[in-house]
Protein backbone atom coordinates (compact mmCIF):
# COMPACT_ATOMS: atom_id res chain seq x y z
CA UNK A 1 0.00 0.00 0.00
CA UNK A 2 3.03 2.83 0.90
CA UNK A 3 4.73 1.59 -2.51
CA UNK A 4 0.88 2.44 -4.25
CA UNK A 5 0.29 5.61 -2.36
CA UNK A 6 4.30 6.53 -3.90
CA UNK A 7 3.79 5.98 -6.85
CA UNK A 8 0.94 7.47 -7.58
CA UNK A 9 2.19 10.76 -5.56
CA UNK A 10 5.16 10.31 -8.05
CA UNK A 11 3.16 9.97 -11.05
CA UNK A 12 1.03 12.86 -10.02
CA UNK A 13 3.95 15.01 -9.89
CA UNK A 14 5.12 14.60 -13.12
CA UNK A 15 1.42 15.33 -14.39
CA UNK A 16 1.55 18.56 -13.32
CA UNK A 17 3.88 21.39 -14.92
CA UNK A 18 5.08 22.33 -11.74
CA UNK A 19 7.85 19.14 -11.15
CA UNK A 20 8.83 19.38 -14.41
CA UNK A 21 9.45 23.54 -14.54
CA UNK A 22 11.22 22.75 -10.80
CA UNK A 23 13.20 20.10 -12.12
CA UNK A 24 14.64 21.92 -15.05
CA UNK A 25 14.69 25.38 -13.42
CA UNK A 26 17.21 23.90 -10.83
CA UNK A 27 18.94 21.91 -13.09
CA UNK A 28 19.95 25.10 -14.82
CA UNK A 29 20.64 27.32 -12.01
CA UNK A 30 23.15 24.05 -10.51
CA UNK A 31 24.48 23.85 -14.11
CA UNK A 32 25.79 27.14 -13.88
CA UNK A 33 26.97 27.11 -10.59
CA UNK A 34 28.83 24.10 -11.46
CA UNK A 35 30.29 25.70 -14.81
CA UNK A 36 31.67 29.10 -12.26
CA UNK A 37 33.06 26.26 -9.58
CA UNK A 38 34.89 24.54 -12.07
CA UNK A 39 36.30 28.34 -13.65
CA UNK A 40 37.13 28.88 -9.98
CA UNK A 41 38.67 25.96 -9.77
CA UNK A 42 40.60 26.01 -12.93
CA UNK A 43 41.79 29.73 -12.39
CA UNK A 44 43.53 28.84 -8.47
CA UNK A 45 44.79 25.13 -9.66
CA UNK A 46 48.26 26.73 -10.43
CA UNK A 47 48.51 27.97 -6.66
CA UNK A 48 47.15 24.75 -5.30
CA UNK A 49 49.60 22.71 -6.94
CA UNK A 50 52.22 24.45 -4.54
CA UNK A 51 50.23 23.95 -1.43
CA UNK A 52 50.67 20.68 0.83
CA UNK A 53 47.25 18.82 1.20
CA UNK A 54 45.58 21.27 -1.40
CA UNK A 55 42.30 20.52 -1.41
CA UNK A 56 41.13 18.72 -4.63
CA UNK A 57 38.21 19.03 -7.05
CA UNK A 58 35.57 17.23 -4.78
CA UNK A 59 36.08 19.95 -2.35
CA UNK A 60 36.44 22.94 -4.45
CA UNK A 61 33.28 21.52 -7.12
CA UNK A 62 31.45 18.88 -5.98
CA UNK A 63 31.13 20.32 -2.49
CA UNK A 64 30.18 23.76 -3.07
CA UNK A 65 27.59 22.38 -5.72
CA UNK A 66 25.95 20.32 -3.16
CA UNK A 67 26.00 23.56 -0.72
CA UNK A 68 24.15 25.47 -3.83
CA UNK A 69 21.77 22.51 -4.24
CA UNK A 70 20.47 22.87 -0.76
CA UNK A 71 20.16 26.20 -0.56
CA UNK A 72 17.77 26.32 -3.58
CA UNK A 73 16.05 22.85 -2.47
CA UNK A 74 15.33 24.64 0.97
CA UNK A 75 13.19 27.56 -1.43
CA UNK A 76 11.82 24.90 -3.44
CA UNK A 77 10.25 21.44 -1.85
CA UNK A 78 8.03 23.56 0.14
CA UNK A 79 6.69 24.46 -3.90
CA UNK A 80 7.08 20.14 -3.93
CA UNK A 81 5.41 19.36 -0.57
CA UNK A 82 2.60 21.85 -0.27
CA UNK A 83 0.22 20.06 -2.86
CA UNK A 84 0.75 16.59 -0.67
CA UNK A 85 -2.51 16.83 1.58
CA UNK A 86 -3.78 20.79 1.27
CA UNK A 87 -4.55 19.70 -2.24
CA UNK A 88 -6.15 16.34 -1.82
CA UNK A 89 -8.44 18.34 0.91
CA UNK A 90 -9.04 21.02 -0.93
CA UNK A 91 -10.04 18.79 -4.14
CA UNK A 92 -12.06 16.20 -2.16
CA UNK A 93 -9.38 13.42 -2.96
CA UNK A 94 -8.47 12.88 0.62
CA UNK A 95 -11.90 11.03 1.57
CA UNK A 96 -10.39 8.20 -1.12
CA UNK A 97 -7.56 8.16 1.06
CA UNK A 98 -9.24 7.72 4.38
CA UNK A 99 -12.20 5.63 3.04
CA UNK A 100 -10.05 3.15 1.99
CA UNK A 101 -8.47 -0.18 3.82
CA UNK A 102 -5.44 1.72 4.23
CA UNK A 103 -4.50 2.76 7.58
CA UNK A 104 -3.01 6.81 8.49
CA UNK A 105 0.72 5.98 8.73
CA UNK A 106 0.43 3.58 5.37
CA UNK A 107 -1.05 6.84 3.73
CA UNK A 108 1.76 9.85 6.00
CA UNK A 109 4.58 7.34 4.85
CA UNK A 110 2.95 6.43 1.16
CA UNK A 111 3.18 10.28 0.91
CA UNK A 112 6.60 10.52 2.21
CA UNK A 113 8.27 7.95 0.19
CA UNK A 114 6.87 9.16 -2.72
CA UNK A 115 8.68 12.59 -2.03
CA UNK A 116 11.53 11.48 -1.66
CA UNK A 117 11.23 9.19 -4.37
CA UNK A 118 11.73 12.23 -6.33
CA UNK A 119 14.04 14.19 -4.30
CA UNK A 120 16.06 11.30 -5.39
CA UNK A 121 15.45 11.61 -8.79
CA UNK A 122 16.98 15.45 -7.89
CA UNK A 123 19.92 14.06 -5.90
CA UNK A 124 20.59 11.42 -9.41
CA UNK A 125 20.36 14.68 -11.79
CA UNK A 126 22.50 16.43 -9.29
CA UNK A 127 25.54 14.22 -9.06
CA UNK A 128 25.38 13.47 -12.70
CA UNK A 129 27.40 16.65 -12.94
CA UNK A 130 30.58 15.98 -10.59
CA UNK A 131 30.43 12.26 -11.67
CA UNK A 132 31.02 13.56 -15.44
CA UNK A 133 34.38 14.92 -13.77
CA UNK A 134 35.40 11.04 -13.50
CA UNK A 135 36.25 11.44 -16.86
CA UNK A 136 38.65 13.42 -16.60
CA UNK A 137 40.13 13.98 -13.45
CA UNK A 138 39.78 11.53 -9.71
CA UNK A 139 37.07 12.47 -7.19
CA UNK A 140 37.00 11.55 -3.82
CA UNK A 141 34.35 8.85 -4.16
CA UNK A 142 33.98 8.60 -0.22
CA UNK A 143 33.33 12.50 -0.08
CA UNK A 144 30.80 12.62 -2.73
CA UNK A 145 28.51 9.35 -1.54
CA UNK A 146 28.79 11.35 2.38
CA UNK A 147 27.74 14.41 0.31
CA UNK A 148 25.10 12.44 -1.42
CA UNK A 149 23.33 10.66 1.39
CA UNK A 150 24.28 14.51 3.78
CA UNK A 151 21.49 16.26 0.92
CA UNK A 152 19.45 12.56 0.93
CA UNK A 153 18.87 12.96 4.64
CA UNK A 154 18.30 17.31 4.26
CA UNK A 155 15.87 16.77 1.28
CA UNK A 156 13.94 14.26 3.60
CA UNK A 157 14.12 16.06 6.54
CA UNK A 158 12.62 19.13 4.26
CA UNK A 159 10.09 16.88 2.92
CA UNK A 160 8.79 15.28 6.11
CA UNK A 161 8.38 18.91 7.32
CA UNK A 162 6.35 20.44 4.49
CA UNK A 163 4.26 17.24 4.39
CA UNK A 164 3.55 17.68 8.26
CA UNK A 165 2.83 21.45 6.81
CA UNK A 166 0.41 20.84 4.34
CA UNK A 167 -1.51 18.65 6.67
CA UNK A 168 -2.70 21.85 8.29
CA UNK A 169 -4.17 24.03 5.86
CA UNK A 170 -6.25 23.57 2.57
CA UNK A 171 -4.55 26.37 0.95
CA UNK A 172 -1.54 24.87 -0.94
CA UNK A 173 0.08 28.60 -1.06
CA UNK A 174 -0.36 29.19 2.93
CA UNK A 175 1.21 25.28 3.51
CA UNK A 176 4.48 26.66 0.83
CA UNK A 177 5.25 29.61 2.66
CA UNK A 178 4.97 28.43 6.17
CA UNK A 179 7.42 25.33 5.47
CA UNK A 180 9.74 27.54 3.67
CA UNK A 181 9.32 30.11 7.02
CA UNK A 182 10.15 26.58 9.33
CA UNK A 183 13.15 25.23 7.04
CA UNK A 184 14.69 28.42 6.59
CA UNK A 185 14.65 29.22 10.21
CA UNK A 186 15.63 26.17 11.32
CA UNK A 187 18.52 26.78 8.47
CA UNK A 188 19.58 30.08 10.33
CA UNK A 189 18.76 29.21 13.74
CA UNK A 190 22.27 29.10 15.11
CA UNK A 191 23.69 32.08 12.76
CA UNK A 192 24.48 33.80 15.86
CA UNK A 193 25.61 31.39 18.56
CA UNK A 194 29.28 29.56 17.16
CA UNK A 195 29.16 27.44 19.93
CA UNK A 196 28.32 23.71 18.79
CA UNK A 197 27.23 22.81 22.20
CA UNK A 198 24.41 25.31 21.94
CA UNK A 199 21.13 24.21 21.97
CA UNK A 200 20.48 26.49 18.85
CA UNK A 201 23.64 24.85 17.22
CA UNK A 202 22.01 21.80 17.91
CA UNK A 203 18.57 22.02 16.59
CA UNK A 204 20.12 23.73 13.12
CA UNK A 205 19.60 21.94 10.01
CA UNK A 206 22.92 23.44 8.90
CA UNK A 207 25.16 22.54 11.81
CA UNK A 208 23.91 18.95 11.47
CA UNK A 209 24.01 19.07 7.43
CA UNK A 210 27.71 20.63 7.02
CA UNK A 211 29.87 17.95 8.71
CA UNK A 212 28.00 15.06 6.58
CA UNK A 213 28.76 17.24 3.56
CA UNK A 214 32.50 17.72 4.10
CA UNK A 215 32.55 14.25 4.46
CA UNK A 216 32.25 13.51 8.43
CA UNK A 217 29.65 10.89 9.47
CA UNK A 218 28.79 11.48 12.51
CA UNK A 219 26.00 8.92 13.74
CA UNK A 220 25.04 12.14 15.74
CA UNK A 221 24.33 14.06 13.11
CA UNK A 222 22.42 10.60 11.08
CA UNK A 223 19.96 10.27 14.20
CA UNK A 224 18.70 13.89 14.10
CA UNK A 225 17.78 13.65 11.02
CA UNK A 226 16.01 10.79 11.47
CA UNK A 227 14.50 12.32 14.78
CA UNK A 228 13.11 14.99 12.75
CA UNK A 229 11.97 12.79 10.17
CA UNK A 230 9.68 10.53 12.59
CA UNK A 231 8.80 13.95 14.65
CA UNK A 232 6.98 15.28 11.60
CA UNK A 233 5.47 12.38 10.30
CA UNK A 234 3.89 11.33 13.45
CA UNK A 235 2.98 14.64 13.86
CA UNK A 236 1.60 14.59 10.42
CA UNK A 237 -0.47 11.16 11.18
CA UNK A 238 -1.72 12.71 14.46
CA UNK A 239 -3.03 16.14 12.71
CA UNK A 240 -4.64 13.85 9.98
CA UNK A 241 -6.37 11.67 12.65
CA UNK A 242 -7.89 14.81 14.59
CA UNK A 243 -9.59 15.73 11.73
CA UNK A 244 -10.98 12.89 11.24
CA UNK A 245 -12.14 12.74 14.80
CA UNK A 246 -13.54 16.40 14.28
CA UNK A 247 -15.14 15.29 11.08
CA UNK B 1 -26.78 -11.49 6.15
CA UNK B 2 -27.12 -7.59 6.39
CA UNK B 3 -25.50 -5.46 4.28
CA UNK B 4 -25.42 -2.43 6.45
CA UNK B 5 -26.76 -1.92 9.99
CA UNK B 6 -26.09 1.08 12.10
CA UNK B 7 -27.36 1.16 15.31
CA UNK B 8 -28.10 4.20 17.34
CA UNK B 9 -25.55 6.10 15.68
CA UNK B 10 -25.00 9.48 17.24
CA UNK B 11 -22.63 12.42 16.13
CA UNK B 12 -21.78 15.52 18.07
CA UNK B 13 -19.44 18.41 16.84
CA UNK B 14 -16.51 20.01 17.97
CA UNK B 15 -18.92 23.29 18.09
CA UNK B 16 -21.94 21.23 19.92
CA UNK B 17 -23.94 20.60 17.14
CA UNK B 18 -25.91 17.39 16.93
CA UNK B 19 -25.92 16.05 13.57
CA UNK B 20 -27.06 12.87 14.34
CA UNK B 21 -29.25 11.65 17.18
CA UNK B 22 -29.40 7.94 17.32
CA UNK B 23 -29.94 7.16 13.99
CA UNK B 24 -30.38 3.20 13.20
CA UNK B 25 -31.02 1.97 9.51
CA UNK B 26 -31.18 -2.04 8.21
CA UNK B 27 -29.77 -2.36 5.03
CA UNK B 28 -30.03 -5.81 3.31
CA UNK B 29 -28.03 -7.77 1.15
CA UNK B 30 -28.76 -6.85 -2.88
CA UNK B 31 -30.97 -4.13 -1.85
CA UNK B 32 -31.51 -0.95 -3.77
CA UNK B 33 -31.39 1.62 -0.79
CA UNK B 34 -32.95 5.20 -0.86
CA UNK B 35 -31.30 7.52 2.03
CA UNK B 36 -33.56 10.39 1.40
CA UNK B 37 -33.73 13.90 3.73
CA UNK B 38 -33.68 17.40 3.24
CA UNK B 39 -30.14 19.64 3.12
CA UNK B 40 -28.76 19.43 7.02
CA UNK B 41 -30.44 16.11 7.71
CA UNK B 42 -27.22 14.12 8.49
CA UNK B 43 -27.34 12.13 5.48
CA UNK B 44 -23.84 13.05 4.74
CA UNK B 45 -22.57 12.60 8.26
CA UNK B 46 -24.26 8.82 8.25
CA UNK B 47 -22.00 8.59 4.84
CA UNK B 48 -19.11 9.95 6.52
CA UNK B 49 -19.14 8.16 9.35
CA UNK B 50 -19.66 4.21 7.50
CA UNK B 51 -17.04 4.94 5.19
CA UNK B 52 -14.45 6.35 8.16
CA UNK B 53 -14.20 10.03 7.02
CA UNK B 54 -16.15 11.27 10.12
CA UNK B 55 -15.54 9.80 13.55
CA UNK B 56 -19.17 9.15 15.30
CA UNK B 57 -19.67 10.39 18.83
CA UNK B 58 -21.32 6.63 19.73
CA UNK B 59 -23.02 3.64 18.09
CA UNK B 60 -22.17 0.86 16.04
CA UNK B 61 -21.74 0.50 12.44
CA UNK B 62 -21.74 -3.14 11.01
CA UNK B 63 -20.49 -3.66 6.96
CA UNK B 64 -21.43 -6.79 6.20
CA UNK B 65 -21.31 -8.24 9.33
CA UNK B 66 -17.81 -6.88 9.92
CA UNK B 67 -17.49 -3.48 12.73
CA UNK B 68 -16.33 -0.75 12.01
CA UNK B 69 -14.78 -0.12 15.63
CA UNK B 70 -13.70 -3.18 15.40
CA UNK B 71 -11.96 -3.77 11.82
CA UNK B 72 -11.92 -1.04 9.67
CA UNK B 73 -9.75 -1.75 6.94
CA UNK B 74 -12.15 -4.98 6.10
CA UNK B 75 -15.16 -3.15 6.80
CA UNK B 76 -13.74 -0.64 3.84
CA UNK B 77 -12.83 -3.01 1.74
CA UNK B 78 -16.56 -4.00 0.94
CA UNK B 79 -17.48 -0.05 0.68
CA UNK B 80 -17.37 1.77 -2.62
CA UNK B 81 -18.25 5.56 -2.02
CA UNK B 82 -19.40 7.87 -5.27
CA UNK B 83 -18.98 11.74 -3.10
CA UNK B 84 -21.14 14.38 -4.62
CA UNK B 85 -18.52 16.46 -5.79
CA UNK B 86 -15.90 16.00 -8.48
CA UNK B 87 -12.44 15.12 -6.59
CA UNK B 88 -9.92 13.45 -8.43
CA UNK B 89 -6.74 14.94 -9.63
CA UNK B 90 -7.85 16.93 -13.04
CA UNK B 91 -4.55 16.33 -14.52
CA UNK B 92 -4.45 12.83 -14.33
CA UNK B 93 -5.60 10.32 -17.22
CA UNK B 94 -8.98 9.16 -16.78
CA UNK B 95 -7.21 5.20 -16.98
CA UNK B 96 -4.72 6.31 -14.57
CA UNK B 97 -7.09 7.47 -12.03
CA UNK B 98 -9.00 3.84 -11.62
CA UNK B 99 -5.28 2.09 -11.34
CA UNK B 100 -4.40 4.13 -8.75
CA UNK B 101 -7.62 3.74 -6.73
CA UNK B 102 -7.33 -0.24 -7.09
CA UNK B 103 -4.06 0.49 -5.85
CA UNK B 104 -5.28 1.80 -2.71
CA UNK B 105 -7.25 -1.67 -2.39
CA UNK B 106 -3.95 -3.82 -3.07
CA UNK B 107 -5.56 -5.08 -6.31
CA UNK B 108 -2.54 -6.04 -8.46
CA UNK B 109 -1.58 -3.90 -11.31
CA UNK B 110 -2.65 -6.33 -14.14
CA UNK B 111 -6.17 -7.33 -12.74
CA UNK B 112 -6.60 -3.55 -12.00
CA UNK B 113 -5.85 -2.88 -15.53
CA UNK B 114 -8.90 -5.46 -16.67
CA UNK B 115 -11.22 -4.06 -14.13
CA UNK B 116 -10.42 -0.63 -15.10
CA UNK B 117 -11.48 -1.86 -18.69
CA UNK B 118 -14.63 -3.11 -17.93
CA UNK B 119 -15.69 -0.44 -16.10
CA UNK B 120 -14.53 2.15 -18.50
CA UNK B 121 -16.33 0.36 -21.29
CA UNK B 122 -19.61 -0.21 -19.31
CA UNK B 123 -19.83 3.59 -18.37
CA UNK B 124 -18.51 4.24 -22.00
CA UNK B 125 -15.76 6.14 -21.04
CA UNK B 126 -12.72 3.74 -22.50
CA UNK B 127 -12.15 5.92 -25.63
CA UNK B 128 -11.43 8.62 -23.37
CA UNK B 129 -9.38 6.89 -21.22
CA UNK B 130 -5.81 8.70 -22.07
CA UNK B 131 -7.41 12.06 -21.57
CA UNK B 132 -6.89 14.26 -18.70
CA UNK B 133 -10.09 14.18 -16.13
CA UNK B 134 -10.34 17.72 -16.91
CA UNK B 135 -11.38 17.65 -20.21
CA UNK B 136 -14.41 14.73 -19.72
CA UNK B 137 -18.09 17.11 -19.95
CA UNK B 138 -20.00 16.96 -16.68
CA UNK B 139 -21.56 13.97 -17.09
CA UNK B 140 -18.41 11.90 -17.59
CA UNK B 141 -16.97 12.84 -14.89
CA UNK B 142 -19.97 11.39 -12.99
CA UNK B 143 -19.34 8.13 -14.69
CA UNK B 144 -15.78 8.32 -13.80
CA UNK B 145 -16.80 8.80 -10.36
CA UNK B 146 -18.80 5.59 -10.50
CA UNK B 147 -16.34 3.37 -12.51
CA UNK B 148 -13.58 4.26 -9.95
CA UNK B 149 -15.97 3.56 -7.10
CA UNK B 150 -16.50 0.15 -8.63
CA UNK B 151 -12.73 -0.79 -9.75
CA UNK B 152 -11.98 -2.59 -6.05
CA UNK B 153 -15.50 -4.51 -6.71
CA UNK B 154 -17.15 -3.37 -3.71
CA UNK B 155 -20.50 -5.12 -2.19
CA UNK B 156 -21.92 -2.03 -1.11
CA UNK B 157 -21.80 0.96 -2.84
CA UNK B 158 -22.79 3.62 -1.56
CA UNK B 159 -24.09 6.87 -4.45
CA UNK B 160 -24.44 10.51 -3.25
CA UNK B 161 -26.05 12.30 -5.68
CA UNK B 162 -24.84 10.43 -8.54
CA UNK B 163 -26.62 11.89 -11.28
CA UNK B 164 -26.70 15.50 -10.03
CA UNK B 165 -26.38 18.04 -12.58
CA UNK B 166 -26.23 15.41 -16.00
CA UNK B 167 -28.70 16.00 -18.42
CA UNK B 168 -31.93 13.45 -19.11
CA UNK B 169 -30.15 10.79 -21.41
CA UNK B 170 -27.07 10.22 -19.24
CA UNK B 171 -29.52 10.05 -16.18
CA UNK B 172 -31.24 7.20 -17.80
CA UNK B 173 -28.52 5.61 -19.05
CA UNK B 174 -27.03 5.86 -15.59
CA UNK B 175 -29.93 4.78 -14.19
CA UNK B 176 -30.05 1.50 -16.38
CA UNK B 177 -26.51 1.18 -15.13
CA UNK B 178 -27.02 0.79 -11.57
CA UNK B 179 -30.05 -1.57 -12.35
CA UNK B 180 -27.78 -3.78 -14.16
CA UNK B 181 -25.29 -3.62 -11.01
CA UNK B 182 -28.05 -3.95 -8.55
CA UNK B 183 -29.41 -7.00 -10.40
CA UNK B 184 -25.80 -8.61 -10.42
CA UNK B 185 -25.65 -8.48 -6.20
CA UNK B 186 -24.53 -5.16 -5.25
CA UNK B 187 -26.12 -3.34 -2.81
CA UNK B 188 -26.38 0.11 -3.36
CA UNK B 189 -27.65 3.09 -1.11
CA UNK B 190 -28.78 5.97 -2.73
CA UNK B 191 -29.01 9.74 -1.48
CA UNK B 192 -30.75 12.47 -4.14
CA UNK B 193 -32.55 14.96 -4.40
CA UNK B 194 -34.57 14.03 -7.30
CA UNK B 195 -37.36 11.83 -5.45
CA UNK B 196 -38.32 10.23 -8.92
CA UNK B 197 -35.20 8.76 -9.11
CA UNK B 198 -35.75 6.71 -5.48
CA UNK B 199 -38.86 5.84 -6.11
CA UNK B 200 -38.34 4.65 -9.62
CA UNK B 201 -34.76 2.90 -8.67
CA UNK B 202 -35.02 1.58 -4.72
CA UNK B 203 -36.72 -0.92 -3.08
CA UNK B 204 -36.29 0.56 0.37
CA UNK B 205 -36.30 3.94 1.88
CA UNK B 206 -34.77 5.85 4.90
CA UNK B 207 -36.12 9.56 5.40
CA UNK B 208 -33.48 11.31 7.97
CA UNK B 209 -34.40 14.62 9.28
CA UNK B 210 -33.08 16.76 11.98
CA UNK B 211 -30.57 13.97 12.95
CA UNK B 212 -32.99 11.07 12.99
CA UNK B 213 -34.46 8.36 11.09
CA UNK B 214 -38.62 9.49 11.01
CA UNK B 215 -39.29 6.67 8.19
CA UNK B 216 -37.53 3.41 6.86
CA UNK B 217 -39.75 0.91 5.20
CA UNK B 218 -39.89 -0.48 1.66
CA UNK B 219 -40.94 1.66 -1.35
CA UNK B 220 -44.08 -0.05 -1.83
CA UNK B 221 -46.00 -0.09 1.13
CA UNK B 222 -44.93 3.92 1.96
CA UNK B 223 -46.45 5.12 -1.76
CA UNK B 224 -49.33 3.24 -0.40
CA UNK B 225 -49.79 5.34 2.61
CA UNK B 226 -50.63 8.13 -0.37
CA UNK B 227 -54.67 8.29 0.23
CA UNK B 228 -55.19 11.22 -2.31
CA UNK B 229 -53.29 11.10 -5.82
CA UNK B 230 -53.84 13.74 -8.76
CA UNK B 231 -53.93 13.15 -12.10
CA UNK B 232 -53.78 15.32 -15.35
CA UNK B 233 -56.06 14.38 -17.81
CA UNK B 234 -55.88 15.11 -21.38
CA UNK B 235 -58.40 14.71 -23.67
CA UNK B 236 -58.96 14.52 -27.40
CA UNK B 237 -61.18 17.23 -27.66
CA UNK B 238 -62.14 20.48 -25.70
CA UNK B 239 -65.14 20.70 -23.81
CA UNK B 240 -67.15 23.24 -22.43
CA UNK B 241 -68.42 22.35 -19.17
CA UNK B 242 -67.37 19.60 -16.58
CA UNK B 243 -69.17 16.24 -16.99
CA UNK B 244 -70.86 14.53 -14.16
CA UNK B 245 -68.22 11.99 -12.70
CA UNK B 246 -69.69 11.34 -9.50
CA UNK B 247 -67.69 10.57 -6.67
CA UNK B 248 -64.86 11.94 -8.56
CA UNK B 249 -63.66 15.04 -7.90
CA UNK B 250 -62.37 16.98 -11.14
CA UNK B 251 -61.64 20.38 -12.38
CA UNK B 252 -61.05 21.97 -15.82
CA UNK B 253 -57.72 23.27 -15.87
CA UNK B 254 -58.27 24.55 -19.97
CA UNK B 255 -60.22 23.02 -22.31
CA UNK B 256 -58.95 20.12 -23.10
CA UNK B 257 -57.10 19.24 -19.75
CA UNK B 258 -58.43 17.90 -16.43
CA UNK B 259 -57.53 17.07 -12.92
CA UNK B 260 -58.80 15.03 -11.06
CA UNK B 261 -58.42 13.32 -7.23
CA UNK B 262 -58.34 9.89 -6.66
CA UNK B 263 -58.42 8.59 -3.22
CA UNK B 264 -56.49 4.90 -2.63
CA UNK B 265 -59.73 2.91 -2.38
CA UNK B 266 -61.02 3.99 -5.64
CA UNK B 267 -59.78 3.29 -9.36
CA UNK B 268 -59.76 5.44 -12.37
CA UNK B 269 -61.57 2.68 -14.35
CA UNK B 270 -64.87 4.54 -12.75
CA UNK B 271 -63.71 7.63 -14.25
CA UNK B 272 -62.95 6.63 -17.52
CA UNK B 273 -66.51 5.05 -18.23
CA UNK B 274 -68.39 8.11 -17.39
CA UNK B 275 -65.84 10.27 -19.38
CA UNK B 276 -66.67 7.55 -22.00
CA UNK B 277 -70.45 7.90 -21.41
CA UNK B 278 -70.00 11.29 -22.49
CA UNK B 279 -68.31 11.13 -25.31
CA UNK B 280 -64.78 12.51 -24.02
CA UNK B 281 -61.96 10.31 -24.63
CA UNK B 282 -58.47 10.50 -22.46
CA UNK B 283 -55.55 10.60 -24.87
CA UNK B 284 -53.01 10.47 -21.79
CA UNK B 285 -52.96 10.87 -18.44
CA UNK B 286 -49.79 11.56 -15.75
CA UNK B 287 -49.19 12.78 -11.76
CA UNK B 288 -49.57 15.82 -11.13
CA UNK B 289 -46.89 15.30 -8.75
CA UNK B 290 -44.03 12.83 -7.67
CA UNK B 291 -45.66 10.48 -5.16
CA UNK B 292 -42.69 10.14 -2.98
CA UNK B 293 -42.68 13.86 -3.17
CA UNK B 294 -46.03 14.28 -1.67
CA UNK B 295 -45.35 11.68 1.00
CA UNK B 296 -41.69 13.36 1.90
CA UNK B 297 -43.04 16.70 2.41
CA UNK B 298 -45.61 15.91 4.27
CA UNK B 299 -43.53 13.94 6.65
CA UNK B 300 -40.76 16.32 6.83
CA UNK B 301 -44.14 18.62 7.59
CA UNK B 302 -44.91 16.12 10.46
CA UNK B 303 -41.51 16.12 11.62
CA UNK B 304 -41.65 19.31 11.97
CA UNK B 305 -44.66 20.05 14.11
CA UNK B 306 -43.66 17.31 16.70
Amino acid sequence: MIISIALRELRSMFLSPLAWTVLAVIQLILAWSFFTQIDFFFNIQSQLATLPNAPGVTDLVVMPTFEVASIILLMVTPLLTMRLISEERRNGSIALLLSSPISMTEIVLGKFTGIVLFMLIFITMISLMPLSLLMGTELDLGKLAAGMFALMLLLSAFSAAGLYLSSLTSNPVVAAISSFGLLLLLWIINSNTGDASNTLDQLSLLGHFAPMLRGLIDTADIAYFILFIATFLLLTIRQLDSQRLQG
Amino acid sequence: MKALEVNNLHKTYRNGFQALSGVSLEVKQGDFYALLGPNGAGKSTIIGIICSLINKTSGQVRVYGVDLDQNPADARMHIGLVPQEFNFNIFEPVGEILLNQAGYYGIPRKIARQRAETYLKKLELWDRRYDMAKELSGGMKRRLMIARALVHEPRLLILDEPTAGVDIEIRYSMWNFMRELNASGTTIILTTHYLEEAESLCNNIAIIDKGVTIEQTDMRSLLNRLNLETFVLYLDHEIEQLPDCGDYHVRLLDKSTMEVDKHKDHDLNGLYSRLSRCNIKVVSMRNKSNRLEQLFLSMLNNNSKD
